[in-house]
């Protein structure tokens, strides 16, 4: 049997596999992306809580840690005492509500830690939370 | 338009296929990085560690390996070179910021140093003649002082001498004008000459004994630095200390170039590193004669004494750039660049504690400048005026002062009129003299001030921040300070010698302090760092306690509105306090802690306030408080 053809129609590839391919990496990336989470961690062992409440990790948390030496640190690179009071007097001016998380050692000097939250209520910075060991995010 | 056989749909078709299988294998390939290898360091998902997993031991194990290798393995020259310039970008950029705010540091303290140089050689002939009052005054205690265990001949004569020249030195006239002026100068100068002839005389007599010749020698040398402000009698161009003044203006050192931030931006970071150095060295410099100048004005001393009394130590810092730039030439590895990378992060943050640190010292002059400001429309003698009547109120000799008006004046950065003068000075008994009440801003006593120290005893809460609405009314004690010291004293509670924090508030700072007297360190000074106190009652103890000792506490409090307040100091020995770098108390008697020692009304302005405190101890214990409340509260 003859088969009548449509012979005014245009040879097309067909894009649809590559759209699903294409399509297909960007939410790949787009994914993967918003997965990496700076997290300003520094190199400490942080203290146990039984009724510690779990947050969900945030990129607008500000990050002061100390470490068992006392030594400070401002979104995980090291910083002098100086500078800790200069960042946190900028800050409780222009963003009052900022959330801070203290990341501290098991070791660390509680003088030292009194000190920061010390700073950080005189400042008027009251969102202040300590970081505490997490079996899930610590084992890793 | 063209045909389309059966042939070629069917090629379209396995083309299609061909498509999803590609897709399929790229997909799988991603997941299985993912999972495996934690692709690209991009993310991290969560891998239970598996009990059995030789796979994966072995596969970290080679990626180990693999960057060991990259970590040792020599780049080529070109791609080095363009990482390190790529690095070096990103640090230079805010390298010049900080370099440029450097440079307006500079500037800025160079123009406060020539004001207040200015204001020196403006120095008024009763500044000469309080200097001289000082002096024969602390001549006529020690010669008593000398007497009182030595009952000789020789030492009683001392003492005749001394007493006779600060009868005189009280009776000196301050108005030039004046025809008893000339004629008491030289009577005082002529005493003078015959208190050092006598004790040369002493040092000569070859009979004398060596305790008579020690004390002859100290008396000589008090009265040869009176000599020297003597000399300032016979006018302006003979005043030694305006003298030092106008050559200090003339060695001036070069106003800092201002360099633009392009011109910055094509320096290297070594270079822009030696030039932030240099900056803080010169402003350091610039500073320290700010300060010897506000010194001078303060304790009426010359500038000479002033700079001596000064505990100054440069600041110190490592030659990074030096570093920095043989580094740069030894590059050759990842594990090179690496160290590279941190050795910049390092410079850079070195560059910012120097310019935080100068800031701090620009913030200080600042405030030397305010009272300067506040009186800017007074005449020289005025201004000498309304110093002195500071100091004097300040001092601890006066139980309750109001201060405000000043304070007030000061933080508004107002000048008072020309027609409202600071107040007469007259002569008095006194030797340094007293000031009769001046106009509205001027601090004078207050009296009904009474501080029932039982109920604030049990009624003080501590406090850093105050509100209008607060609920706790009343007397609040500052619970919380960053201390310092101890530094040595000598058993003197003069506060005349100035130790570093009284130049500048720096937290990460180390200092030499008070030599050990006991343990494996006897003899070493000892190391100092300010640490936090917190106080749980109203006295606050300072740590590492010592006799003979000078300590130092800072601290900042907040007020939502500008606010008069009622300040108590109390304090075992002696304490210096200062609010927003104006001296508000001075007490500098030899006593116990004592809740209501002396109060002030203080103003503090809206926002942050500063307070520093010298605690002297010569006892062995020490402690201090410092209470606020409403002047209104009953």
């Amino acid at each position: 049997m003859r088969l009548k053809l449509d012979t005014d129609e245009d040879e097309e590839i067909s894009m649809g596999p590559l759209i699903d391919c294409v399509f297909l990496l960007l939410i790949f990336f787009l994914v993967a992306t918003m997965l990496k989470k700076d997290d300003y961690d520094i190199d400490i062992n942080p203290p146990i809580s039984e009724s510690a409440v779990k947050m969900p990790p945030r990129d607008d948390v500000l990050v002061i840690g100390i470490d068992n030496e006392g030594g400070f640190y401002w979104q995980g690179n090291a910083t002098t005492l100086n500078q800790l009071h200069d960042r946190l007097r900028d800050v409780a001016a222009s963003q009052p509500d900022r959330s801070i998380r203290l990341d501290v050692d098991q070791q660390t000097p509680f003088h030292r830690v009194v000190e920061v939250m010390n700073a950080c209520q005189f400042r008027g910075l009251k969102d202040v939370g300590i970081r505490t060991y997490d079996k899930h995010y610590n084992s890793r | 338009m063209t045909n389309t056989t059966i042939a070629d749909e069917i090629k379209s078709q396995h083309r299609g296929g061909w498509f999803i299988l590609i897709s399929l294998g790229i997909h799988l390939l991603i997941v299985g990085a993912m999972w495996q290898f934690e692709f690209l360091g991009v993310t991290k998902l969560d891998t239970q560690p598996m009990e059995e997993q030789p796979l994966r031991e072995i596969a970290i194990e080679r990626l180990k390996e693999k960057k060991e290798r990259q970590r040792t393995q020599q780049l080529p020259e070109e791609h080095v070179q363009k990482l390190v310039k790529e690095e070096e970008k990103h640090s230079v950029r805010d390298m010049v910021k900080m370099v440029q705010e450097l440079q307006e540091q500079n500037q800025e303290l160079e123009e406060i140093r020539e004001t207040k140089l200015k204001e020196i050689t403006e120095e008024p002939r009763e500044a000469v003649l309080d200097r001289i009052r000082q002096k024969t005054n602390e001549l006529m205690k020690r010669a008593v002082e000398i007497n009182k265990y030595k009952k000789d001949k020789t030492s009683n004569e001392f003492r005749q001498q001394a007493v006779k020249m600060n009868t005189t030195a009280r009776m000196m006239v301050a108005d030039e004008q004046d025809p008893r002026a000339e004629e008491r100068d030289e009577w005082i100068k002529n005493q003078t000459q015959e208190f050092k002839d006598m004790a040369n005389a002493v040092l000569e007599d070859k009979d004398a004994k060596r305790d008579e010749k020690r004390h002859a020698e100290e008396l000589l040398e008090m009265s040869n630095a009176l000599d020297e402000d003597l000399k300032s009698l016979e006018g302006q161009d003979q005043n030694s200390n305006i003298q030092q003044a106008q050559q200090m203006l003339a060695d001036a050192p070069q106003p800092t170039e201002q360099m633009s931030p392009e011109q910055l931006a094509q320096m290297p970071p070594e270079d822009l590193y030696d030039r932030a150095k240099a900056l803080e060295e010169k402003a350091d410099q610039t500073f320290t004669d700010i300060k010897t100048a506000e010194l001078s004005q303060q304790q009426n001393a010359t500038l000479q004494e002033a700079r001596q009394n000064l505990s100054h130590t440069p600041p110190q810092r490592p030659e990074m750039g030096k570093q920095l730039a043989e580094q740069k030439d030894t590059l050759k590895t990842r594990e090179d660049l690496k160290t590279f990378r941190k050795q910049l992060q390092d410079t850079v943050k070195k560059v910012d504690e120097m310019k935080v640190a100068t800031a701090d010292k620009v913030s200080q002059a600042q405030g030397m400048t305010k009272l300067s400001k506040a009186l800017g429309n007074q005449s020289p003698q005025q201004q000498y005026r309304a110093r002195a009547m500071m100091n004097k109120f300040a001092s601890g000799s006066q139980a309750n002062v109001d201060m405000s008006s000043i304070m007030r004046q000061m933080a508004m950065g107002m000048a008072t009129s020309t027609s409202a003068g600071m107040g007469d000075h007259r002569e008095t008994e006194g030797g340094a003299g007293t000031y009769s009440d001046p106009d509205d801003i001027a601090p004078k006593n207050i009296k009904g001030i009474n501080i029932p120290s039982s109920k604030v005893m049990a009624q003080a809460l501590p406090g850093q921040k105050f509100s209008k609405d607060s609920a706790r009314h009343g007397w609040l004690y500052l619970d919380t300070w960053y201390i310092i010291g101890p530094w040595e004293n000598h058993g003197k509670l003069d506060h005349r010698d100035i130790f570093p924090p009284e130049l500048s508030i720096d937290f990460d700072a180390e200092y030499l302090g008070k030599k050990q007297t006991r343990g494996p360190d006897k003899g070493q000074p000892m190391k100092l760092k300010w640490q936090f106190t917190q106080s749980g009652r109203i006295q606050v103890v300072p740590p590492n306690e010592r006799s003979n000792a000078v300590y130092y506490a800072y601290t900042e409090v907040h007020f939502d509105q500008n606010t008069d307040m009622l300040l108590a100091v109390a304090s075992d020995d002696s304490s210096k306090l200062w609010i927003n770098d104006l001296v508000v108390w001075d007490d500098k008697t030899h006593s116990d802690w004592r809740i209501g020692e002396g109060s002030r009304k203080v103003f503090f302005k809206k926002g942050y306030n500063k307070l520093l405190l010298r605690l002297e101890n010569r006892g062995s214990e020490t402690e201090f408080s410092v209470l606020i409340c409403p002047p209104t509260f009953k």
